[in-house]
């Protein structure tokens, strides 16, 4: 663990953007009580003005403030990709270990399943998902997260796959070890890793297609503020008060690139270079193609 | 004005010849500079999707708009709200008020060559009551067309009715071909218009647009002059404005009114802004607890702050608050219903409207700042709202939320593309699934005939008419029914006045800002038109090729 710190601090890059990103989500978590005004309380005559002390981003057309919406945003966004996450591992793990361990029939099914899954784009396949399941913040968090799982299960199965072959799994099985134990026992944590590196690196995605299906009006709905919605209110007003989209797309900006380039520095610190870990590094090449398509 | 409105009023009541009125029409059309030039394809930029282009069947506004290129009325409304012959040339009412017959323009053909005559006019409307139309309920005391002779039309009425006439304008009641309509049904109907009007329907294709083009054998001489109108489906006002800017489009309308300083500052762009009849409101679904309580519609009403609306929705400029339930200035028989001091009808009072909950039994009884019924459950609602189809509208439904949030009670909004809303909210009571859903309704008419007829009257609800919250009070149904017959005029205003002086008392709706229509056209288009009914005929308009080559813009 010291010597992931250490590595992980050697890169100043890494270090200042993981700075940003913890700043972030210590913003996203103290929203309630940072944000500077009410970011639901309409003033409607005092509508679209520009950046003042008061109102750092300005005000949006009725009246509230821009500042304290964004920042009740960055709470939703964090919240709502840390939960899709959580669905795509929690269902997606267990499934890729139990298929990857088995085989036979059920791997069979659900990897052509995942195959179909994985011919569509993602964003179309979050779309898909909306429309079925509503346009909400639950709706969103089930699609980015059914959007993932194919990935997810991919991930775990394989290394679950590598790992079945281990001398130490045969061993396991022969002294009679059950197939829960040998799963939690000796491939859960060398799942861990990988997966903890997909994560990350699903983090901007699910950022930006979370923002993408706001803005389409399928993800979060009004009033609560979200980042590409409230780059969609602002795109109208665009010529007549262009600060308003100054807000949402810095802090959209922000995040992306910092989750990236976290991404990328968590890769690069945990690729294992003793002998042991070699299985999963296949891996790593894997969930990075992935998130970059 | 008044004098005119008058005359005209008159003229129409008592039914008597037309010619006087035929001095009225057309006028504006002329007054465009130059000659008229012929040829050329215009781009209109609508904002939303009709579920069907059959007469019978939507009266959904922007349909309307689509249809007029090539489906005509018997009358028509024109700019100053006057009646003007179209396919009529004249009619008559016989002694007792009971007959009304027109004599039909001669030389005139359905775009399938059905020829136009009073065979097919008394098809038309002897269909419309067998079949139920969905806008019979305007024709109420109407009782069969006959066949006078090949081009004279007699409509048998039970009972005199004085607003037949205006109500024959309403865009919905065009005679389209009888032929057609027997070949293609309803069903063939709903994506193919034939009518007689100066462009032939030839193509739609569902959310992207509508095709129509020129009518050789139009019976106007020398009309249209256009070769074609393209009509596209561009849901969202900021893309609208933009393809109007980069002359993509030639003609947009429903612009957003923070956009129209910078277009009027263009001076490739001429843009038009007229008052309209058109008035949003909020349908509150009567067979829906607690909305058959007046108490509770009236605390909504009082909930809205309808100024703070037109000041950051339509820039101050675009809207004006409702000074009146349903009717609009322009309508006739409108007067202003606020008392004294008021700055809209029900004004914003938030204590009031919490005042008014609380005596109809709902309140915040567990302090959480939600109201709940006497079982404590929360009183929270879905509201429909579509998006872009009509300015402003998502906007106000969100302020809808955010007044209704304040008060303490939630909202969800739920945003529908607008084929699928009007489907949604056109259904018979045991269909119906909103619980409020946010319209606008405007008066085609000019007549307080309409909404008395059509909105509130218990036999308008849906599908038959437009009464969408199965609103149902006998007072207003007689006050609408006795203003249906009355033929004397101030009678008939007194009556209209009652009839908006109990709507608000019962507020069967949420009331909310009376629009202000825009049209944006690029300069080199003239003689099109903009009708306070929000429609938008583009009949005499024509293309100036030079100036459209100046500016730039081959296509």
């Amino acid at each position: 663990m010291r010597k992931f710190f250490r590595d992980f601090s050697r890169d100043p890059v890494a270090l200042v953007f993981g700075l940003i990103l913890l700043g972030i989500y210590i913003v996203a978590i103290t929203a309630q009580w940072i944000a500077p005004g009410d970011p639901f309380e309409t003033n409607l005559r005092n509508g679209m003005q520009p950046p003042s002390w008061e109102h750092w981003f300005g005000t949006d057309q009725f009246g509230r403030d821009v500042l304290s919406r964004v920042i009740l945003a960055t709470q939703v966004t964090a919240r709502l990709t840390t939960l899709a996450i959580l669905f795509a591992v929690v269902l997606g793990v267990p499934i890729g270990m139990m298929v990857g361990y088995h085989g036979g029939l059920a791997d069979a099914i659900v990897m052509r399943i995942t195959d179909i899954m994985l011919i569509f784009p993602m964003i179309m396949l979050a779309i898909v998902i909306v429309v079925i399941a509503g346009p909400s913040e639950r709706g969103v968090i089930i699609a980015l997260g059914l959007s993932q799982l194919p990935e997810m299960i991919r991930i775990s199965r394989g290394v679950t796959l590598s790992l079945k072959e281990e001398l130490y799994v045969e061993a396991a099985v022969a002294a009679g070890a059950r197939w829960p134990w040998i799963l939690r026992r000796h491939v859960w944590p060398n799942i861990s890793t990988p997966i903890i590196v997909q994560a990350t690196l699903t983090l901007p995605v699910f950022v930006l297609n979370a923002s993408a299906l706001s803005y389409l009006g399928l993800g979060v709905q009004p009033p609560t503020p979200e980042w590409g919605q409230m780059l969609n209110e602002a795109k109208d007003f665009l010529i007549n008060a262009p600060y308003l989209i100054i807000g949402p797309s810095v802090a959209l900006f922000l995040f992306v690139l910092s989750a990236n380039l976290v991404g990328d520095a968590l890769q690069e610190t945990l690729n294992p270079r003793t002998k042991s870990r070699r299985i999963t590094r296949r891996f790593y090449r894997v969930s990075r193609k992935s998130a970059l398509s | 004005m008044k004098t005119k409105h008058h005359s005209r009023r008159r003229a129409a009541a008592r039914l008597t010849g037309a010619s006087m009125l035929v001095a009225a029409g057309i006028v504006s059309a002329t007054a465009q500079e130059g000659e008229p030039q012929y040829g050329g394809q215009l781009i209109y930029a609508q904002s939303g999707e009709k579920f069907s282009l059959f007469p019978g069947r939507n009266t959904d506004n922007g349909a309307q708009d689509v249809w007029l290129n090539a489906c005509e009325n018997l009358v028509e409304l024109n700019e100053e709200s006057e009646i003007v012959p179209v396919l009529a040339e004249s009619w008559e009412t016989s002694e007792d008020e009971k007959t009304v017959t027109f004599k039909l323009r001669e030389g005139v053909e359905f775009h399938d060559g059905t020829p136009f005559d009073a065979e097919a006019v008394a098809f038309v409307f002897n269909e419309a009551k067998a079949q139920d139309f969905i806008y019979i309920s305007l024709l109420e005391g109407f009782d069969r067309a006959e066949a006078v002779s090949e081009h004279e039309v007699a409509f048998h009425l039970e009972a005199p009715f004085a607003a037949l006439i205006p109500n024959l304008a309403y865009r919905p009641l065009c005679i389209f071909s009888p032929t057609a309509y027997q070949e293609l049904g309803e069903e063939g109907m709903a994506t193919q218009i034939v009518g007689t009007g100066p462009f032939r329907h030839t193509d739609w294709v569902k959310g992207e647009y509508v095709l129509f083009e020129r009518n050789d054998n139009y019976w106007k001489e020398g009309l249209p002059y256009l070769d074609s109108i393209k009509m596209v489906v561009v849901p969202d006002p900021s893309t609208r404005t933009a393809m109007l800017e980069r002359g993509e489009v030639d003609r947009a309308v429903s612009l957003s009114d923070f956009d129209i300083p910078r277009l009027e500052l263009n001076e490739n762009i001429r843009v038009r802004t007229v008052p309209s009849t058109r008035q949003f409101y909020v349908v509150l679904n009567h067979m829906v607890e607690p909305f058959d309580d007046v108490l509770v519609r009236r605390a909504l009403n009082h909930a809205i702050d309808k100024v703070g609306m037109v000041q950051a929705v339509f820039a101050g400029s675009g809207a004006t608050v409702p000074k009146a339930p349903t009717l609009s200035e322009g309508v006739y028989g409108y007067q202003d219903m606020r008392q004294e001091g008021e700055d809209s009808i029900f004004p914003y009072d938030p204590e009031m409207a919490q005042s008014l909950l609380q005596e109809a039994g709902y309140e915040d009884r567990d302090g959480d700042g939600t109201i709940e019924n006497a079982d404590g459950e929360d009183l929270a609602f879905t509201l429909w709202t579509r998006k872009g189809s009509t300015k402003g509208d998502y906007q106000v439904a969100q302020l809808l939320q955010s007044f209704l949030g304040e008060i303490g009670i939630p909202i969800e909004l739920v945003v529908m593309e607008a084929a699928a809303f009007s489907s949604a909210v056109s259904q018979a009571p045991d269909d119906a699934e909103y619980e409020m859903a946010l319209l606008s309704w405007g008066i085609p008419t000019a007549d307080p005939d309409e909404p008395m007829m059509y909105f509130t009257h218990t036999k308008a609800w849906k599908p038959a008419g437009a009464n969408r919250m199965f609103f149902s009070s006998e007072e207003l149904d007689r006050l609408a029914d006795a203003a249906h017959t009355e033929t004397d005029e101030d009678e008939r205003k007194e009556l209209t006045r009652q009839w908006m002086a109990q709507l608000l008392e019962e507020a069967p709706v949420i009331y909310l800002p009376t629009l202000h229509l825009s049209l944006g056209t690029r300069s080199y288009v003239h003689g099109d038109r903009i009708l306070a009914v929000d429609n938008y005929p583009a009949t005499e308009a024509w293309i100036d090729h030079e100036e459209m080559q100046r500016q730039g813009i081959s296509r």
